[in-house]
């Protein structure tokens, strides 16, 4: 799940920087990997900021002792520099992605948030330094985009197909067609509600009712009214309103499947919202790294976690741990610590070991490496079992 | 009718907080003279306490509340001789400026001690609901418009029939005179941002348990209780009152029946509307004196 | 018990009140004249500490701040309006109640812990307060607003606030204004018992016949300095006093 802050952070208007071409080296992997492998995360420790958490270092950092204690990436030894990189200010990101690039990393990881991403794309274009982006994937940077380029790399699957999966689950096993979509009335509840309503079209289905509350909320009786009489509801919605939401369902006697974001997740996670306002409740994730996910691996890597850090790895965790291991992967498919080899790694590669969030890592056309969406049932106790799991086509890069 | 009735109560028991919002902001600004822009993170501060008594410290739901009731009077004792003492003989400007930097201050306090996650404060009915004409209305929004209620009666009781209620309505109506006469000023001024500290936290702990706490859960409120004051022109209490049940009806019906999308902008709207219309409520005139 | 030094008011760049030094002995009704514009009301602001001033004040020879109205109620000053300065919204007895020199519970604390204290407290307050406004008759009026008192009732009601402060010195700005012969003799009459009751005031009037029937000495200011200051008979005598009065004849007929 997406932690709240980075979930407000993400919803910050969008400010496109304008594309211009794409520079750095493009020479051939005369580098031979001989010293050690320089990764650097950026992203925050607690305390750097008010709102920071270790949740991405500690993920990171698991992988990397695990990837020491198997041998190193290639045989080298490596290590895991960091600059911390606040979601919460894009304004900062360029300078902070710099002071990464002064370091002289191999590849750089992290930038928690898909707008700090935007701010950095001309430098990222100039660095020549592949950047893999544990953010979430928005429109505007997969390659071809606005804020795209040629030396980013995306890990998440699409935002989009979040929506998609929300439809599909909707439709086809709820079986349900009056499907009433709310939110919240700013750009992340705006932009997914039109997203919804055009994969409901996809469908030929409209929207039974559309209804949309402040980010503030703590009253949503008249989307509450609204909804009556719905199959399914879908909502893509900050935590708060969305744990108000559930709650009034369950006063007002509803019992309609309700299909969540990530913020379903967060909502729980922090008690807003127990008992039996959940007993109907769904949510579309890119990653579930908790003991409700149906893989093998991500069971291991929670199991691994708690035993490290003592607490359940939230999906920020499992997305930096997951970084590095695609690093490794992409760094010894090219043989060589050539930025430039690298990033036509990056671009072939295909990485399924050890990793919590996808079946396999493999970029398309819009540098996005995952394509899978999982979707969570909730317990009323509040944990989730992942219960399906959809795999979307590949993108072309966007024209 | 099940809906207008659930949309009524909804909207009565907004505006129940509102209203005691505004009446904080009121409480200082008539004492005082200062448009306390700090005063809804005072809400937040207010709810995060209640958390803090509730859990850390273990209370019982309502004498958990009590506390941070009576530590927020604390608060805003501290808050008028570390902020406001100093700068009295300033412009006000100058004060409305502090105010803003002491909202920077306590929200960067609050992250420091309880960081940036939101929290839950539990409420003392939970998630019952009673059926009033087929509509399901939570117990939770009875209590706060019974709670709010008694509160506004007991505000009013200290502003009428109270020696101290008297010396804020001499200063609210001419400062410079009350001095003269012999008004505490200095104390009148202390109980003023105590009291107003203490509806700010009665406010947050009243609507928390409806959603939960984080860093900006005071602000939207005091900007939207800001607008209720000004509606109801910003000087007498009743008045206050009934802007702050007036936006939380329009937002509820309105945002029910007509422009759903639209219903977090009224308040702004509003506001925009009554300040183009007659700014004077929010202008102090200087008077000369024969 | 007033003693003032060298007081000087400026608006702007003009002197409206200049170098002024007075004394006022305890027990004195000290009357301020001086034709339209010359610093009498300004003066008194001054004392009051409604303006800012120059120079330099002492009240039973403890100095006084000038330029702070509460440190000017502190030290025994009280004021009168010409233009009464009372709170419309608040009853009379309210009004008088302001000035209450018992000091005790009137905060938060006496508003809702210590109510019973302060209900003990406040019935003596109002005893006193009662007893002002019998002084100047207005005890019928108790419970109404303020607002809906006439000019000179306000007025009087003013002059009921000032004394329930038990102050050390009165100021009075031009009391009789707008008053009828009869109203103006009841004035006289009241402000005479005031003094005999053992209060210093200074009042600023232009009645003359008033004046000189209630005061032992008067102060004469003209373009904010003072010209002649002494018994009525005398004052009237002088010279410069008699040409100062003259281009404004009108005015202190009136
Ligand atoms: N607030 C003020 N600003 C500027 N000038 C003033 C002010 N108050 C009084 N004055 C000027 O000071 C002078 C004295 O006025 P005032 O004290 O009212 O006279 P008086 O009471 O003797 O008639 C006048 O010239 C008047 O215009
Ligand atoms: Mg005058």
């Amino acid at each position: 799940m997406r932690t709240y802050r980075t979930l407000l952070a993400g919803s910050v208007a969008l400010m496109a920087v304008a594309a211009c071409g794409s520079g750095g080296a493009g020479g051939s992997s005369s580098h031979a990997i001989s010293g050690p492998i320089k990764l650097v995360g950026l992203w925050e420790v607690k305390g750097e900021s008010p709102a920071a958490i270790d949740d991405y270092q500690n993920g990171a950092a698991l992988a990397i002792e695990q990837i020491t204690a198997a041998g190193g990436i290639a045989g080298k030894p490596v290590t895991l520099d960091r600059v911390p990189l606040s979601p919460s200010d894009p304004q900062k990101a360029t300078s902070q992605f710099l002071q990464g690039v002064d370091k002289k990393p191999t590849m750089i990881l992290g930038i928690p948030a898909a707008t700090s991403v935007l701010a950095a794309k001309t430098q990222i274009d100039r660095a020549g330094i592949p950047l893999l982006a544990t953010s979430s994937t928005t429109t505007p940077i997969r390659f071809g985009g606005p804020g795209g380029s040629k030396w980013l790399w995306l890990l998440q699957s699409y935002d989009g197909y979040k929506d998609q999966a929300a439809v599909k689950y909707a439709t086809e096993t709820l079986k349900a067609s009056k499907i009433g979509l709310t939110g919240t009335s700013e750009s992340y509840g705006t932009t997914n509600i039109a997203d919804l309503t055009t994969a409901l079209q996809a469908k030929s289905l409209k929207p039974f009712a559309v209804s949309k509350y402040a980010p503030n909320a703590t009253d949503v009786t008249p989307t509450v009214l609204a909804m009556k009489g719905a199959d399914a509801v879908i909502t893509f919605a900050y935590p708060v309103p969305l744990a108000v939401q559930l709650r009034q369902f369950t006063q007002n006697g509803l019992n309609i499947p309700t299909i969540g974001s990530s913020s379903t997740n967060i909502a729980v996670q922090y008690k807003m919202v127990s008992g039996d306002p959940l007993k109907n409740v769904y949510s579309v994730v890119s990653c579930d790294p908790t003991q409700g996910s149906q893989r093998q691996l991500a069971k291991d890597f929670g199991t691994a976690y708690q035993q490290k850090y003592g607490t359940v790895p939230t999906d920020l965790a499992a997305d930096a741990y997951d970084a590095v291991w695609v690093a490794k992967a992409a760094i010894e498919k090219a043989g060589s610590t050539d930025p430039a080899a690298i990033n036509k790694a990056m671009a072939e590669v295909t990485v399924t070991d050890k990793v919590v969030c996808s079946d396999g890592y493999h970029a398309d056309g819009a540098h996005v490496l995952s394509h899978d969406v999982s979707v969570d049932k909730f317990a009323t106790a509040g944990t989730t079992q992942e219960i399906q799991k959809y795999t979307f086509p590949v993108q072309d890069a966007v024209k | 009718m099940d809906k207008f009735v659930a949309l009524t109560a909804s909207g009565i028991a907004y505006g129940a907080v509102l209203a005691v919002v505004a009446l904080g902001f009121l409480v200082l600004y008539k004492a005082t003279g200062v448009v306390n822009f700090a005063h809804g993170d005072l809400v937040t501060l207010g709810a995060y306490l209640a958390v803090w008594t509730t859990t850390s410290l273990g209370l019982p739901t309502v004498p958990g509340y009590l506390a941070a009731i009576a530590l927020m009077g604390l608060v805003g004792v501290a808050i008028e001789r570390v902020a406001y003492a100093p700068l009295r003989s300033r412009p006000p400007m100058v004060v409305v400026i502090a105010t803003l930097a002491a909202a920077i201050v306590i929200r960067g306090i609050i992250a420091v001690w309880q960081g940036s996650e939101p929290k839950t404060l539990a409420g003392p009915v939970g998630n019952r609901v009673v059926h009033i004409a087929g509509a399901a209305i939570a117990e939770q929004r009875l209590l706060i418009t019974g709670v709010a209620a008694v509160a506004v009666l007991a505000l009013l009781f200290v502003f009428q029939r109270t020696p101290y209620g008297r010396q804020v309505r001499a200063l609210a109506a001419d400062p410079e005179m009350a001095r003269l006469t012999g008004v505490r000023t200095r104390l009148v001024a202390m109980g003023a941002f105590a009291l107003s500290a203490m509806l700010a936290a009665l406010a947050g702990i009243l609507i928390a348990p409806l959603g939960a706490v984080d860093l900006n859960f005071g602000f939207g409120l005091m900007v939207t209780a800001f607008a209720a004051a000004v509606l109801g022109g910003f000087g007498s209490l009743g008045g206050v009152v009934l802007g702050a049940l007036v936006i939380g009806l329009i937002q509820q019906l309105f945002g029910g029946y007509v422009l759903p999308d639209y219903a977090a902008t009224f308040p702004a709207i509003v506001l925009f509307l009554v300040i183009a219309v007659r700014p004077e409520g929010l202008l102090n005139l200087t008077r000369s004196r024969l | 018990m007033l003693k003032a030094e060298q007081i000087t008011v400026t608006f702007g760049g003009v002197r409206a009140v200049s170098d002024v030094s007075l004394a006022v002995p305890a027990g004195e009704l000290l009357g301020l004249v001086g034709p339209n514009g010359s610093g009498k009301t300004t003066f008194l602001n001054a004392v009051c500490g409604i303006v800012p001033a120059r120079g330099s004040l002492t009240v039973a020879d403890r100095p006084v701040r000038l330029g702070r109205p509460n440190a000017a109620c502190r030290a025994g000053i009280a004021r009168v309006f010409q233009a009464p300065q009372t709170y419309g919204e608040l009853s009379c007895l309210d009004n008088v109640l302001l000035s209450t020199s018992d000091r005790r519970l009137l905060g938060l604390t006496g508003a809702w812990p210590a109510r019973p204290a302060m209900w003990k407290r406040e019935r003596a307050r109002w005893a006193f307060a009662m007893s002002a406004l019998e002084t100047v008759g207005l005890e019928s009026c108790a419970l109404e607003p303020a607002s809906l008192l006439s000019y000179g009732q306000q007025r009087l009601l003013e002059l009921a606030r000032a004394l329930a402060g038990s102050p050390s010195i009165l100021l009075l700005d031009e009391p009789s204004a707008g008053l009828n012969d009869a109203e103006t003799a009841a004035l006289a009459a009241l402000l005479g018992a005031v003094r005999a009751a053992g209060n210093t005031l200074v009042v600023v009037d232009h009645k003359i016949d008033f004046l000189d029937a209630l005061c032992d000495r008067l102060v004469v200011l003209e373009l904010g300095r003072v010209i002649a200051s002494g018994p009525p008979d005398q004052v009237w005598r002088d010279d410069r006093v008699i040409s100062a009065y003259l281009g404004v004849a009108s005015d202190a007929e009136h």
